[in-house]
C-alpha cells in the first residue's frame, strides 16, 4: 500500500516538474540576454512595447512583462518578472489603473536605476462612469490616435533623458511616427463621417476614448475590468437596446472569452466580430507583422461593416 | 410591480429559457450525485474535481489536444485519484480530497502560464449560466439522461454501497464496477458543468439542497427527492431574482440554497420546541 | 454431514508479522460455532479471511465446496459486525431500506424491489421482532435495535452461514440475552449455521454446538460439554475467569422478543 502511495506522488511530481522545465524555457531567454550597450527598456503590455519599439528602434532592448496573448488587467508577475525590472534601465507601463499589478511591484524593487514612465500620466483621463468597478478611470487612452501621439512624446522625453547620446535618433523616430499617427487619425475621421449608426456594442468597455475622439458611442455588456459573470439583467438591457438599435454586430476581444458576446448575437440574430483594444496580440498576429497602426486599421474596417 | 413584470418578460430572452432549461438539469442530477458524495464525507469533491478539470484545460491547449477532453480526462484521473488516496487514509476522507485539490490548483497554476492564448483559456475557464451556447445545451441534455438512467438504476446498489460497502460486496454486489461507474459519472458532470454553469454553481448544488435534505428528510429515498427539490427551487427562484433585481446569477442561486437551508434549520427548531412544549403539557 | 467450510493450513500476516499459522477446521451444515480467545488472537482477522476481506498467506479455504477465490455466492454468506458502535448514525435511511437493501441478489441490476420482496423485508423484520420500526430511522434507534436490524438484513437474503464478529459490544445486558437467544432459535429453526465470535463465554457454552478456542496463532475446536472448564479458559485468556452461570433458558426469552 505504501509503495504504490509513493510511485503515486511520484507520478505527480514528475508530470508537474516535465511541464515546467519543458515550458520554462522560453521566457528565461529574455533574461539572460546581454544588453550590447542598449538601452534595457521593459514594458508592462504589448501597446507600451510597441510604441517602446516605434521610437526606440535598435538603440534599446525591449522586455514585454505581460506575455503575448494575455488579458493584462488580471496578469500576475512572477518573481522572475520582478527580478529582470531591477535590471531595467527604462519601466514604461500605461498607468490610469490599467496594471493593477505595478503598484505593488514598484514598491517592492529598489528601483534607484530604474527610470519609470507611467506613459497616461498628465493626460486627460476619462472617469468610470461605473463606480462599483473599483476603478476611478478609464485606462484605454492609447486608443485614441491623438492620446496615443501624447503617449509616444512621453515615450521619447524619457529616452533622451536617459540616453542623450542617442537623441537625435529618438527625435528623428518620434516625427515620423506622429506623421503616421496623424494620417490615421485622419483616415479615421473620413470613415466614421459615412457611418450611418453611432452605436457599437462591445464586450468590455474599452473604447471611451476611441468613441469620444469620433462621435461614437459603446455600449459594454461588462466594465472596465477584466472578465466576471454579468447579470441576466444587463444582458436583456443589452439585447433590448442591440434589437432597438437594429444593432448588426456585436464585438468581442481576442482576449476575452466570446460567450458572452455570442449569446448576445444569437439572443438579437446579429453577428460577431472582433473589435481589438490592443491589450495584446498573439504570436502568429506579431509575425503576421501586425502593429498598432495596422491593428487600428482592422478596427476601423470592422467599425465600418458594423456602422455603415 | 406587475406591471414591470410584464413589460419585462423573462423569458422573451433566449439566453434566459436556456439558462433555466440547463439550470432545472444541472439542479436535478447534481444533487443526485451530491447525496452519495456528502454521505460519503467527499463533500469538497465538486471543487477538486472542477479545479483540476482547469488542469486539464489547460494541459488541453499547451498539447494541442481538445481542451474540453482535457478537462474530462483530468477529472476522471483526479476522481480516481481520491478513491485510491481515500483507501490508504480509510478515516480521512478530506486528506484525499485536499491532496487531489492541492495538486489540480497547482498544475492549473503553472500550465496556465504557458497557455499562449489566454484567450482561449478564459473561455473553457468561465462559464455563465446565462451565457449556454446551443453546443453546451445539447451536452447538458446528454449529461442529464446518463446521469438520472443511471441513478435511476443503480439507485438500490449505490444506496447500499454508500451505506454499507463491505455489506454490499457481501450481498453479491459487482462493488468495483458501480463504484467505477458512480466515480466516472460524477468526474464527467463536475468537469462538464463546471465549464458551463461555473465552478461555484456546481459545488454548491451537490452539497448544499443535500445538506438541507437530511434535516427534514425520513428515509434515503426522501433525501434523494428534498435535495433534488431544494436544489431546483434554488435555481428558480436565484434565476428570477437574479433577472429582475439585477445580481450576479451564480451567487443568488447560492444564496437562495444557503436561505433554504436556514429556514430549514430553523423550522426544524421551531417544530422541536412545540413538540417538547405540547409534551411538557400533557404531562402536566 | 456436509462441510460448509474447510480450512487447511491457513495463515495469515500483516508485515512480516505472523498472526495465524497452519489453522485447519471444518464447520458442518447446521453448525453453531463459538469463537473465544484473547484480544489480538486473530478472531476477527479469520472471520475476515472467510469472509475474502483478506486473503491469507498461506494455506486455502472452501467455502460451500467451492475455494474462496472462485466463490460467487456471497448472498448465501451474512455477515454482522460490531456496526452498533461503528456505523454512521447519521445516515438517512429507514429500517426497511437497510434490510431491503440486502435483497440485491434476489432483486437483480437494474431492477427495483416489488411486492414479493417488501414481504421478504417484513418477515425479516419479524424475526427479530422489529417490524413495527420499519419506517423509522435507523439512526433514532438503541443499539440493541439496530444490531437486530443488522441481523434481519442478513437474515433477509436467506443465509446458509452467518458470520457475528461481537455482535453484541455496547449493547445492554438484556438485549444482548436477545440476541443470542435469537440466533439460537436461527440455528434450530432455520438450520443457519452460525459461527460467532464473543467474549461471552457462558453464553456460548449454552448455545454452540462447537467452540473454537483462538490463541498462541492457533485454534483448537473443542466440544462445549468436556472441555469448557475454568482452567481451560484461564490457559486460554491468560488470566482467571469465574464463569458465571447466568441463565440462558432460550424458551422463555424466545417468546418475549417475537410478541
Amino acid at each position: 500500500m505504501k509503495s504504490n502511495l509513493v510511485k503515486t506522488a511520484c507520478l505527480v511530481l514528475v508530470i508537474g516538474l516535465v511541464f515546467a522545465v519543458g515550458c520554462s524555457k522560453q521566457t528565461s531567454e529574455d533574461v539572460k540576454a546581454n544588453h550590447d550597450g542598449k538601452l534595457s527598456v521593459h514594458t508592462s503590455f504589448y501597446t507600451m512595447a510597441d510604441f517602446a519599439a516605434k521610437i526606440g528602434g535598435d538603440k534599446i532592448k525591449i522586455t514585454n512583462l505581460v506575455p503575448s496573448g494575455t488579458e493584462p488587467h488580471d496578469w500576475e508577475p512572477a518573481p522572475k518578472d520582478i527580478a529582470s525590472l531591477e535590471k531595467a534601465d527604462v519601466f514604461i507601463y500605461n498607468g490610469a489603473g490599467m496594471e493593477g499589478w505595478v503598484e505593488k511591484i514598484l514598491g517592492s524593487i529598489n528601483n534607484e536605476k530604474t527610470t519609470v514612465l507611467e506613459a497616461s500620466k498628465g493626460l486627460k483621463l476619462l472617469e468610470n462612469a461605473d463606480k462599483d468597478e473599483g476603478l476611478q478611470y478609464d485606462p484605454h487612452v492609447w486608443l485614441n490616435p491623438a492620446l496615443a501621439k501624447k503617449q509616444l512624446e512621453a515615450i521619447k522625453n524619457t529616452f533622451v533623458s536617459v540616453d542623450s547620446a542617442n537623441k537625435s535618433y529618438y527625435e528623428k523616430n518620434y516625427n515620423e511616427y506622429i506623421l503616421k499617427f496623424d494620417e490615421l487619425d485622419k483616415e479615421y475621421n473620413q470613415t466614421v463621417a459615412s457611418f450611418s449608426k453611432k452605436d457599437l456594442v462591445v464586450a468590455h468597455e474599452a473604447f471611451g476614448y476611441l468613441c469620444n475622439a469620433y462621435g461614437l458611442k459603446q455600449v459594454a455588456i461588462e466594465g472596465l475590468g477584466a472578465e466576471s459573470e454579468p447579470t441576466p439583467a444587463r444582458m436583456a438591457e443589452i439585447s433590448k437596446f442591440a434589437k432597438e438599435n437594429e444593432v448588426k454586430v456585436i464585438f468581442f476581444e481576442e482576449l476575452i472569452s466570446p460567450k458572452i458576446a455570442e449569446t448576445i448575437a444569437s439572443e438579437v440574430g446579429a453577428a460577431t466580430d472582433v473589435l481589438n483594444p490592443l491589450e495584446g496580440l498573439s504570436d502568429e498576429q506579431v509575425k503576421a507583422g501586425k502593429e498598432y497602426l495596422s491593428v487600428m486599421r482592422d478596427n476601423l474596417k470592422a467599425l465600418e461593416r458594423a456602422l455603415k | 410591480m406587475l406591471e414591470m413584470i410584464q413589460n419585462d418578460f423573462i423569458f422573451q430572452y433566449g439566453f434566459m429559457q436556456r439558462a433555466f432549461i440547463v439550470g432545472i438539469l444541472i439542479a436535478v442530477i447534481t444533487p443526485c450525485i451530491g447525496v452519495i458524495v456528502v454521505l460519503k464525507r467527499l463533500s469538497m469533491t465538486g471543487d477538486a474535481l472542477s479545479h483540476s478539470s482547469l488542469a486539464g484545460v489547460a494541459t488541453g491547449l499547451v498539447a494541442g489536444v481538445n481542451p474540453i477532453l482535457g478537462a474530462i480526462v483530468f477529472s476522471i484521473a483526479a476522481a480516481f485519484g481520491i478513491e485510491r488516496i481515500r483507501k490508504t487514509f480509510p478515516k480521512y476522507s478530506e486528506v484525499a480530497i485536499a491532496i487531489i485539490m492541492s495538486t489540480g490548483i497547482g498544475l492549473a497554476g503553472i500550465l496556465s502560464g504557458f497557455v499562449k492564448n489566454s484567450a482561449a483559456f478564459g473561455s473553457f475557464l468561465f462559464g455563465s449560466i446565462v451565457a449556454i451556447s446551443d453546443f453546451e445545451l445539447y451536452i447538458v441534455i446528454g449529461l442529464s439522461v446518463l446521469v438520472t438512467l443511471t441513478v435511476v438504476l443503480l439507485y438500490k446498489e449505490l444506496f447500499y454501497m454508500t451505506f454499507d460497502e463491505e455489506a454490499a460486496r457481501l450481498a453479491g454486489m459487482p462493488t468495483a464496477i458501480v463504484n467505477f461507474i458512480f466515480t466516472l459519472l460524477t468526474a464527467i458532470t463536475i468537469s462538464i458543468s463546471a465549464r458551463t454553469v461555473g465552478t461555484l454553481v456546481i459545488s454548491s448544488l451537490m452539497v448544499i439542497p443535500v445538506a438541507s435534505a437530511l434535516q427534514v428528510a425520513k428515509s434515503f429515498r426522501q433525501t434523494v427527492l428534498y435535495s433534488v427539490t431544494f436544489a431546483v427551487t434554488s435555481t428558480v427562484l436565484g434565476l428570477f431574482i437574479s433577472y429582475y433585481a439585477g445580481f450576479k446569477p451564480g451567487g443568488t442561486i447560492v444564496l437562495i440554497g444557503i436561505i433554504i437551508l436556514v429556514s430549514v434549520l430553523a423550522y426544524k427548531n421551531i417544530v422541536k420546541k412545540a413538540l417538547i412544549q405540547r409534551t411538557v403539557k400533557v404531562n402536566l | 454431514m456436509k462441510k460448509v467450510i474447510e480450512a487447511k493450513h491457513l495463515s495469515f500476516g500483516y508485515d512480516n508479522k505472523l498472526i495465524l499459522e497452519n489453522i485447519n477446521f471444518s464447520i458442518d451444515k447446521g453448525d453453531y460455532l463459538g469463537i473465544i480467545g484473547s484480544n489480538g488472537s486473530g478472531k476477527s482477522t479469520l472471520i475476515k479471511l472467510l469472509l475474502a476481506t483478506l486473503k491469507p498467506s498461506g494455506g486455502e479455504i472452501k467455502i460451500l465446496g467451492e475455494r474462496i477465490d472462485k466463490f460467487r455466492r456471497w448472498d448465501k454468506i451474512g455477515y454482522v459486525s460490531q456496526k452498533a458502535n461503528s456505523f454512521n448514525t447519521s445516515f438517512p435511511a429507514t429500517v426497511e431500506e437497510v434490510v431491503a437493501a440486502n435483497l440485491y441478489s434476489r432483486v437483480g441490476l437494474f431492477r427495483r424491489p416489488g411486492k414479493e420482496h417488501r414481504k421478504q423485508v417484513d418477515n425479516a423484520l419479524e424475526l427479530v421482532g422489529m417490524r413495527e420500526y420499519k419506517s423509522r430511522l435507523i439512526g433514532e434507534l438503541s443499539g440493541g435495535q439496530q444490531q437486530r436490524v443488522f441481523i434481519a438484513r442478513v437474515l433477509v437474503s436467506q443465509p446458509e452461514i452467518m458470520f457475528l464478529d461481537e455482535p453484541t459490544v455496547g449493547i445492554d445486558a438484556k438485549s444482548e440475552e436477545a440476541v443470542y437467544c435469537m440466533l439460537a432459535r436461527l440455528n434450530k429453526e432455520l438450520g443457519i449455521t452460525i459461527v460467532l465470535i464473543s467474549h461471552d463465554t457462558s453464553a456460548i457454552t449454552v448455545h454452540a454446538n462447537k467452540i473454537a478456542c483462538m490463541g498462541n496463532k492457533g485454534l483448537i475446536i473443542h466440544d462445549p460439554k468436556e472441555k469448557m472448564t475454568e482452567e481451560f479458559i484461564t490457559e486460554l485468556y491468560g488470566y482467571g475467569v469465574n464463569l458465571h452461570a447466568h441463565r440462558h433458558d432460550c424458551r422463555n426469552c424466545i417468546r418475549k422478543e417475537v410478541v
